[in-house]
């Protein structure tokens, strides 16, 4: 493993931010990168199959846990020998930790997000230069996986998020084994994302969507570490014994049926993520702050599986309390490319 | 006539209400109303950008002084995001949510989703509006209205007559298209962009600058039929014309020059220092000669921090 200090950002008060990558990679004659003396290897010496990044904002505890079970993971295997030589994978599990020691989502100098500035520019702002100096090193892999999370509160099902486009066939988010593939046509605010960046410089991205964010939940991290392996393995980049994982459901994201609460109150959550539910079903109660009588019944407009739920103790007339992957996919909602290039076009 | 353009319930026992104050003629019927001009001053999306209460106010304070010269509709909304407004929160308090990258909005996904829908809705159709921003906490603007070049052809004469200091033509790549402005645009209602001042302040002088272009707006739009003061000639100018200063270092910044002063190429715009040791860490210089139109207000800088923008000595297109 070779452990490197891919850019470091000066602070106020405060140590450098230092951003730092784990890369991995063994060549055909047993070298090793970042082993020392005659058993090292150079990182000239290996293609640059497959990049992981996380905590691109500062709150995003699960998908920088995530990668650091990744990182030990991928050195046990370095160890043990079944990396495909010549293929080097790299993970860069905190983008922001400047942001994240301050508990904050955003950029601590101004309240940008990272994730909204890329490919970045080394002479713009702050999160510019951060995007630029990010980019600068994870582009050109064959394969991107940006572990990242919605703005919305709440728990997401397992999922790998595909942005349609020309070039890449990326269809292929069934390899990760996850239970849904959900895809999404770019819109104009996508074109500043890690995602869309490594796409136009043809890289094959996955966006890889975990029920937690600002929490660790154990349970997920292990589902999604597997994922990745079986990912690897599926693109022959280690050579171990993974299990299939799951039969994945493709889905348009906007297919997904909303279901939002029609008046502000206390949310309480009868169906769990994951649920099965029928037409009809209660799914949740608003109730009313001062009095304790229910307001709303929330129930489900047509069946399916509970894919998002709101987290929120306090909800707001029209939040979006669910969103449930309906039983029958529409396949035609499959078959909308958009224009990635001019995504307003 | 103060009017509720979109309210939702939130969670514990109150609305949250966008509301607008509609001024009219006397004696004009709901029906006649449709038929005459109308003018939209916005302000308040970002909850730390104060500097367009002041020009909200005077807008409202003269024509109820003046009644009688009102020949359109004035509607007036100086807050969108009431809830940051009122917190001291840029964005939307309960998302941390930039409320000016929401918009077309979507009358179904969220409750600030369907707000911005129906300020959008409320908004479109009147012949001119001004959406007021005041920079942010970080930097002070000379009063100034931002175009998208897409849509000069239809902005630029509004924006002649709005008695501002000068007029940046973007290019269309730095352009976001969730702005209210944008959407505005593409519905075919100009939309000016007002940055002015800096923010969780109030600057008088460029509130009633402001408000004595809104009101030439006013009469060119027959909305207003009593005396306006004659107008400032804006300099124009487009990206290429701008330089911009960043910081390279960490620190405090101290600026050597003042706001709105005109500088020479390599003038010493301002020091970033090390407080815990003494030191200098930084000189910063002005890229060109030229208008210091924004100027860093908030000292703490990291890498990459903007410090200033200088306007290059070009005017309407020709060197002075």
């Amino acid at each position: 493993m070779r452990e490197e200090t891919l850019f470091s950002i000066a602070m106020p008060y405060r140590q450098d931010m230092k951003v730092k990558s784990f890369s991995f990679g063994v060549t055909s004659d047993g070298r090793t990168l970042g082993a020392d003396g005659d058993a090292g290897a150079r990182v000239d010496e290996f293609e640059n199959a497959a990049c992981f990044v996380a905590g691109v904002r500062g709150n995003e505890i699960q998908q920088t846990y995530i990668c650091a079970r990744i990182v030990r993971k991928l050195r046990k295997l370095e160890t043990e020998g079944v990396l495909t030589p010549g293929q080097r994978i790299m993970v860069v599990p905190c983008v922001n930790p400047a942001s994240m020691n301050n508990r904050k989502r955003f950029w601590v100098g101004d309240n940008t997000d990272v994730n909204r500035m890329m490919p970045g520019y080394d002479l713009g702002e702050t999160t510019q230069r951060i995007a630029g100096a990010l980019f600068e090193h994870v582009k050109g892999f064959r394969y991107g996986i940006h572990f990242s999370s919605f703005y919305l509160e709440g728990d997401f099902m397992d999922h790998v998020r595909v942005m349609s486009g020309p070039g890449i066939q990326t269809d292929n988010g069934a390899d990760f084994g996850l239970a849904y593939v959900s895809r999404h046509v770019p819109g104009s605010f996508d074109t500043t994302t890690l995602h869309y960046n490594w796409r136009l410089w043809d890289t094959e991205a996955y966006t890889l969507y975990t029920k937690e964010t600002d929490l660790v939940d154990e349970e997920s991290a292990a589902s999604m570490v597997r994922a990745c392996l079986r990912f690897l393995d599926a693109r022959g980049l280690i050579d171990r014994p993974c299990h299939g994982g799951m039969r994945a459901t493709v889905f348009a994201e906007r297919g997904l049926t909303p279901v939002s609460v029609s008046c502000g109150g206390v949310f309480r959550r009868i169906a769990q993520l994951g649920d099965t539910v029928s037409a009809g079903q209660l799914l949740a109660e608003v109730i009313d702050p001062l009095r304790g009588e229910v307001l709303e019944e929330v129930r489900a407009p047509q069946g399916g599986v509970v894919f998002f739920v709101c987290r929120t103790p306090l909800v707001n007339e029209q939040t979006l309390a669910f969103q449930l992957v309906p039983r029958r996919i529409r396949q035609e909602q499959l078959l909308e490319r958009g224009n990635f290039l001019d995504p307003e076009a | 006539m103060i009017q509720t353009v979109s309210s939702y319930q939130m969670a514990v026992d109150e609305d949250l209400e966008v509301v607008k104050n509609r001024l009219t003629p006397a004696g004009v019927t709901h029906e006649d109303l449709e038929a005459l001009p109308r003018i939209a001053v916005v302000s308040g999306i970002h909850g730390d950008e104060l500097e367009g209460q002041f020009t909200c106010y005077e807008v409202a304070r003269r024509v109820n002084e003046h009644p009688e010269f009102l020949t359109g509709i004035v509607d007036i909304y100086p807050a969108l995001n009431p809830l940051g407004v009122g917190a001291l929160s840029r964005g939307i308090p309960q998302f941390d949510l930039d409320m000016n990258r929401v918009f077309p909005g979507n009358n179904s996904a969220s409750p600030f989703e369907s707000m911005a829908a129906d300020i959008v809705a409320d908004i479109a159709g009147a012949t001119i509006s001004l959406d007021i921003h005041a920079s942010n906490v970080y930097l002070r603007e000379l009063p100034q209205i931002r175009i998208n070049e897409i849509s000069e052809e239809a902005l630029m004469p509004w924006a002649l007559e709005s008695n501002v200091d000068f007029v940046w033509v973007h290019g269309n790549a730095t352009v976001l298209k969730g702005t209210l402005a944008y959407s505005l645009n593409d519905l075919g209602t100009p939309c000016l962009v007002v940055e002015m001042g800096v923010g969780m302040r109030l600057t008088r002088e460029y509130g009633e600058q402001l408000a004595d272009g809104i009101f030439n707006l006013m009469r060119r739009a027959g909305i207003w039929s009593g005396p306006v003061r004659e107008v400032r000639r804006p300099i124009v100018s487009s990206d290429g014309e701008v330089g911009f200063v960043n910081a390279d270092v960490a620190g405090v910044f101290m600026p050597a020059v003042q706001h709105n002063w005109d500088v020479r190429k390599d003038q010493v715009i301002g020091h970033i220092w090390d407080a815990l040791t003494g030191e200098v860490l930084q000189e910063l210089k002005s890229p060109a000669d030229g208008l210091l139109f924004t100027l860093r207000e908030y000292p703490i800088v990291y890498p990459g921090s903007l410090i200033a923008r200088v306007l290059g000595t070009e005017t309407d297109g020709e060197v002075d």
